[in-house]
């Protein structure tokens, strides 16, 4: 009698776990499926159009005030797709070596209670959420860029310019690789230090027994042996940078202008706007079904970004499992 | 050979420098926030409210903002801790191995990597059903569509909680599966079943792993802008029944909008409406002190669980 | 013993792990060109005690040692204080573990990165020559030759030994250490790995960490037994195994541990 009712017992919460386990699966593919419907109005117009195209910022000013039937519901997001990986890019050649130069010295060249401390400061700066960094670029670089870059000529002259004309203002593409920069430094930091952390003992130990110089040890045989580490930490800094959304509405302009190589040094001071960002900057539009739909689209762009991201770093595992 | 040990030199230097960049950078900022912010810190500051106005004197404070930070952060790991855990036991110690659970777990990875803006949107989305009218107020929109807000605390708090679903449950099934096998076993054959084995062993076990995942949760709550800012609305003051804080109108603030800390540094910020960045830093501040403690809770944790791995 | 026919010379060496004395006033002459073997048991401090000889030691937090030891002439915890000068050691010395510790890359690389560390060489076909050369000298050569750029981590533990063998072979060093290097092999790989010790013999001065007492037996010219940080008994193989000195060193050869 007794073990009957512990059966039931255990039977009530196996299927509690089960129906939670359940409802967490629902829900995941409804997100996505949600999402889906939802951007399916402007990809289904736009196609392909909506990376190749630009246009985007004066698209959504379209139809937000014309009337409903006469709304475009083909939107370009050329300008976004290319601003988000030109600051992503920039940030990465930023804070790839620089962090990977300083997880080098915190695992191998400093004395244990330095390296302690570091590693707890770079965590701490690794949590400290994006809002902030925005607000420091706002304050801080965005000005310096102004400062030290526009002349109030330049401000004129690209005004005016014939091939795409602009406000310069300092929240700029170079703004946002900076702050986007600074902001996955520490992450990047952290998950190499644990990368190289995870190497065995017995390489370094092997390799300075070979008479190997200490330097020679790290570049040669700790780095390439962390390099699948590496290289996850260097997928998951570039997937919080395509991501990141309110710092850099803050810092980089919100305009989806297609920065011109012609224009040279300028092509910097470009004000763009990125994919998670043009969410952030026009979501007070969004009761309009189009606006709707164009920035679910952006939303499923960077959801498959953000999928392919995932599949390579399980790719690059299974490969070295494999080896 | 010279030239090989010089090149190494340079580039061994480099790396220092690389070093005391990313230590300067990090101090600087935190010293800077501190400079900035230090002046505006007071118990007044924390204990009034903000006022919506242009005039940084009149700014008032940030009662409202902290209290939203903790109903959210509440709101969200009540949702998604329960209900992460228990998933993530399901998925570690009942489902068989499988396409199923495969596809599950990837699904999973995915979602935790997805913007949280995409889930900011999402959220948005789908409270403005006027099904879910009760959670915000209903609006009965011009050519007779009703609509639900699908802005409110309720609302940002869900919609959080769904945030950290996917990371609370990869995490938890990571503290869970460090588990040994061993304890399970043990247990077992001292004649317990398997949830009696699971509640009273394997969670126990995994209490640290699963307290940090629930705190890193927490974080990224408290962290997030993205999601307070679409679906929390772009309010300072709490726009329920007031006074918001007497206990027959808790049910009005929750349906309404408000603030966090971090909605309130980006409306107070040159980049929102306010512009009065001397109260965002002051905020700014705050916001960092939470995080802190956050993390030494953490750091604590995990030498808890260290100091047991080396006896 | 003749001076010049010592290659390291350990005087009056102890040394403590933090507050723990883990060698007691160590005195032995090892001798060129021969196996010199160390015996004990568990924690006695054999792996320390070669450890300190090419100062791998040094990356133990609170390793501290006094005494001399001195190779070639020079002491080595004394006389070298700058990083190059302690490369050169080691260079003069190889090591081989316990557990094989091939460096997770191809098998080519394996050789020619400490060949051309060493060397600072970049012509091809010379260190093609040495990585043939130094896979031969282990016997290695014809059961690796079609895939030298396959994965070192996909041979099988013998190999794996016989590679890091090889590898150390690469950089010429004059003394070679050996920690346990059968302990995790099949008997056919150990006597191979025996064989190739008594080739080696001729040209390197061997130091071997061991706990089979067969196999210091089999290859040894020198025995040292290790008690509890203390060098019991030190004489040449015959003596030692016929007619020990020390009550301790009888006990233990009779399996008395
Ligand atoms: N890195 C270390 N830190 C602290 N103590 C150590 C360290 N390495 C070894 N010891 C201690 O020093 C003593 C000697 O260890 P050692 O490794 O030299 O023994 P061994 O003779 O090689 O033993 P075995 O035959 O088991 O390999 C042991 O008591 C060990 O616990
Ligand atoms: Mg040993």
């Amino acid at each position: 009698m007794k073990s009957n009712k512990r059966m039931v017992k255990d039977n009530i919460f196996k299927h509690i776990l089960l129906v939670s386990a359940v409802l967490g699966g629902l829900m995941i593919a409804f997100i996505f499926v949600f999402i889906f419907i939802k951007a399916w109005g402007v990809l289904s117009v736009s196609g392909l159009g909506f990376i190749t195209e630009t246009g985007f910022s004066e698209q959504i000013r379209d139809s937000y005030y014309l009337a409903a039937g006469e709304q475009t519901w083909f939107f370009g997001t050329k300008g976004l797709f290319i601003a988000t990986l030109l600051t992503t890019a920039g940030a990465l050649l930023l804070a790839v070596p620089l962090g990977i130069g300083t997880a080098v010295i915190v695992c191998e060249f400093s004395h244990r209670a330095i390296a302690r401390m570091l590693s707890s400061v770079i965590r701490l700066l690794a949590s400290i959420p994006s809002i902030i960094y925005g607000l420091i670029g706002l304050m801080v670089v965005v000005p310096y860029i102004k400062d030290s870059f526009i002349s109030p000529e330049l401000q004129i002259q690209y005004l005016y310019d014939p091939i795409m004309r602009m406000q310069l203002s300092g929240k700029s593409l170079l703004a946002g690789i900076i702050v986007l920069g600074i902001m996955i430094m520490p992450i990047l930091t952290a998950l190499t230090v644990d990368a190289i952390k995870a190497v065995p003992k017995s390489y370094k130990e092997a390799g300075l027994g070979l008479g190997i110089s200490h330097w020679r040890v790290v570049t040669k045989i700790l780095l390439p042996a962390a390099k699948s580490g590496l290289f996850a930490g260097i997928i998951l800094a570039a997937g919080r940078g395509i991501g990141e959304a309110i710092a850099l509405s803050m810092v980089s302009g919100g305009i989806s202008n297609v920065p011109q190589v012609a224009h040279g040094g300028v092509f910097f001071l470009t004000p763009v706007l990125t994919l998670a960002s043009a969410i952030v900057n026009k979501s007070e539009a969004m009761s309009v079904a189009a606006i709707e739909s164009a920035l679910f689209s952006c939303g499923v762009v960077l959801i498959l970004t953000s999928m392919l991201f995932s599949l390579s770093t399980r790719l690059v595992e299974r490969a070295v499992k494999m080896k | 050979m010279r030239l090989k040990l010089f090149q190494d030199s340079v580039m061994k230097t480099l790396c220092y420098f690389a070093a005391v960049m990313t230590v300067a950078v990090c101090l600087g900022i935190i010293l800077y926030l501190v400079i900035k912010g230090f002046d505006q810190l007071s118990p007044d500051f924390i204990m009034t409210e903000p006022n919506p106005t242009f005039s940084q004197d009149n700014a008032g404070g940030i009662l409202t903002p902290i209290v939203g930070t903790l109903l959210l952060t509440f709101i969200g790991t009540l949702l998604a801790f329960p209900w992460g855990l228990s998933s993530a036991l399901y998925y570690t110690f009942y489902a068989k191995k499988g396409k199923l659970r495969d596809t599950l777990s990837t699904a999973i990875d995915i979602l935790a990597g997805v913007p949280t803006i995409v889930i900011a949107i999402f959220g948005l989305a789908v409270f403005t059903n006027p099904f879910w009218g009760f959670l915000s107020s209903r609006v009965e929109g011009v050519e007779g569509i009703s609509k639900a807000f699908g802005r409110s605390f309720w609302v940002a708090g869900i919609t959080m909680g769904i945030m950290i679903l996917p990371y609370i449950i990869k995490t938890c099934a990571e503290a869970l599966k460090a588990v040994p096998p061993s304890y399970i076993e043990a247990s077992y054959a001292l004649g317990a079943d398997k949830r009696q084995s699971l509640l009273r062993v394997v969670i126990p076990a995994a209490k640290n792993g699963i307290i940090t995942s629930v705190i890193l949760g927490m974080g990224r709550i408290v962290g997030d802008t993205a999601i307070v800012w679409l679906t929390l609305g772009g309010t300072l003051r709490m726009t329920g029944l007031q006074p918001w804080y007497s206990p027959e109108n808790w049910p009005s603030t929750l349906q309404n909008t408000g603030s966090t800390l971090t909605s309130y540094i980006f409306y107070t910020s040159p980049a929102g409406e306010g512009n009065m960045p001397s109260v965002a830093f002051g905020a700014s501040l705050v916001l960092i002190v939470i995080i802190i403690v956050l993390h030494i809770i953490t750091d604590y944790i995990s030498s808890l669980g260290k100091l047991r791995d080396e006896e | 013993m003749t001076l010049s026919n010592i290659s390291i010379a350990v005087k009056n060496v102890d040394s403590w792990y933090g507050e723990k004395q883990v060698l007691k006033n160590i005195n032995m002459e090892i001798e060129k060109k021969s196996i010199t073997a160390l015996i004990g048991p568990s924690a006695c401090g054999k792996t320390t005690f070669l450890k300190s000889l090419n100062r791998i030691n040094d990356l133990v937090k609170g390793f501290k040692i006094s005494g001399i030891i001195s190779v070639g002439g020079q002491d080595i915890y004394k006389d070298i204080k700058k990083a190059s000068d302690l490369m050169f050691l080691r260079q003069k010395m190889g090591m081989v573990f316990q557990i094989p510790n091939p460096f997770p890359m191809s098998i080519y690389k394996n050789l020619a990165l400490p060949f051309s560390e060493k060397n600072n060489l970049s012509s091809r076909k010379r260190i093609d020559e040495v990585v043939v050369k130094c896979l031969k000298d282990v016997h290695l050569y014809d059961e690796v030759k079609e895939r030298l750029d396959a994965s070192a981590l996909d041979l099988s533990g013998g190999q794996q030994q016989r590679l890091c063998i090889a590898r150390c072979l690469t950089i010429t060093p004059e003394i070679i250490l050996f920690d346990e290097p059968c302990s995790s092999l099949d008997p056919i790989s150990t006597l191979k790995i025996e064989d190739l010790l008594r080739e080696l013999k001729e040209q390197y001065t061997l130091v071997i960490v061991t706990h089979n007492l067969e196999q210091a037996k089999r290859i040894a010219d020198r025995v040292g037994f290790f008690y509890q940080g203390e060098l019991i008994e030190y004489s040449a193989k015959d003596k030692f195994f016929t007619r020990p000195r020390h009550e301790l060193t009888q006990k233990y050869l009779a399996g008395k541990f």
